[in-house]
């Protein structure tokens, strides 16, 4: 014998109405959601996922976009804070001019500051 | 020899006749075409630097096929080209099916072509709601992962997910 179910077909009917808006205001809670990450959410200058996120003349390695390494086989892999790599290079060509560097002045943080300027006159002057 | 035609006439005639009802049967079957413009940007992540990101803005350009006979299953084919932080162009190719009166899932297979290469499958639900009798406005999530290319590092796997609004029209 089937069951018989009353009068049920109308309180389904409004338990289904209930249901039926209940995932839509989630979706729409999630959609919103997504777009507000989005607004937010922005990497840091310099940071990549793709090779094509890098500038011209760059490229990414471990996250960031770096210079590529040389053709006789160095590493693009970037400083320990991900510091800029054009910075790097200037800081190699500052210390490897010996005409610039006076014995008092030997910090790094201070040659790194101030050869730059020092270094083009002191090399105008002598030429 | 006329035993023969005898034969050979009710023959050709039944396959005449055969291959009318087929040609027809076929005539039936219509193709319903559909063309849709959409936008969509998101966040993105996956690489080793780890965090969120925005995705490239994406527009797409698509046209979907199906047949009246199966209006749930849609192949859709489509051109993108990402517009800005930096530009691209691919395209992408689905299975999509109808999961209700107004939503649509599909997944399939993507890929940016240019200025280098990146290949990876993609799945999305799109909310249909008609403005008229042919067009509706399309909004919904979209993931992306891509997994091969010339502009991916090594080891990385890049995941997008998007919102996407836009229009389509059966043509």
């Amino acid at each position: 014998m089937a069951p018989s179910f009353g009068s049920c077909g109308s309180r389904q009917a409004s338990v289904r109405t209930f249901e039926r808006r209940r995932p839509r205001r989630r979706a729409a809670a999630a959609l919103l959601a997504l777009a507000a990450v989005v607004v937010v959410a922005c990497g840091a200058a310099g940071d990549c996922l793709r090779f094509s996120d890098c500038d011209q003349g760059l490229t990414c390695a471990f996250g960031h976009c770096v210079l590529p390494p040389p053709p006789d086989g160095g590493s693009a892999e970037p400083d320990d804070d991900g510091g800029d790599a054009a910075t790097t290079t200037t800081t190699v060509t500052d210390t490897g001019s010996p005409t610039v560097i006076s014995p008092t002045t030997s910090d790094a943080s201070t040659d790194a500051g101030t050869a730059v300027g020092t270094d083009t006159g002191t090399d105008a002057s002598s030429d | 020899m006329t035993t023969r035609w005898r034969l050979a006439a009710p023959l050709s005639l039944s396959l005449s006749l055969a291959y009318v009802g087929f040609a027809g049967d076929a005539s039936a079957q219509q193709y319903l075409i559909g063309a849709s413009l959409g936008l969509s940007s998101g966040i993105e992540g996956g690489g080793a630097a780890g965090g969120l990101f925005r995705t490239r803005t994406r527009l797409r350009l698509g046209a979907d096929l199906r047949v009246d006979e199966f209006p749930d299953d849609i192949f859709e084919f489509a051109a993108v080209a990402e517009l800005e932080p930096k530009a691209g162009f691919g395209a992408d190719a689905r299975y999509a099916r109808a999961a209700g009166e107004h939503f649509i899932v599909d997944a399939g297979l993507i890929g940016i072509l240019a200025p280098a290469s990146l290949y990876g499958a993609c799945a999305g639900l799109d909310y249909r709601l008609p403005i008229s009798k042919r067009t509706q406005i399309l909004f919904g999530p979209e993931a992306d992962f891509y997994f091969l290319g010339s502009d991916l590092p090594d080891g990385t796997v890049i995941w997008e997910l998007r919102l996407q609004a836009g229009i389509r029209a059966d043509l």
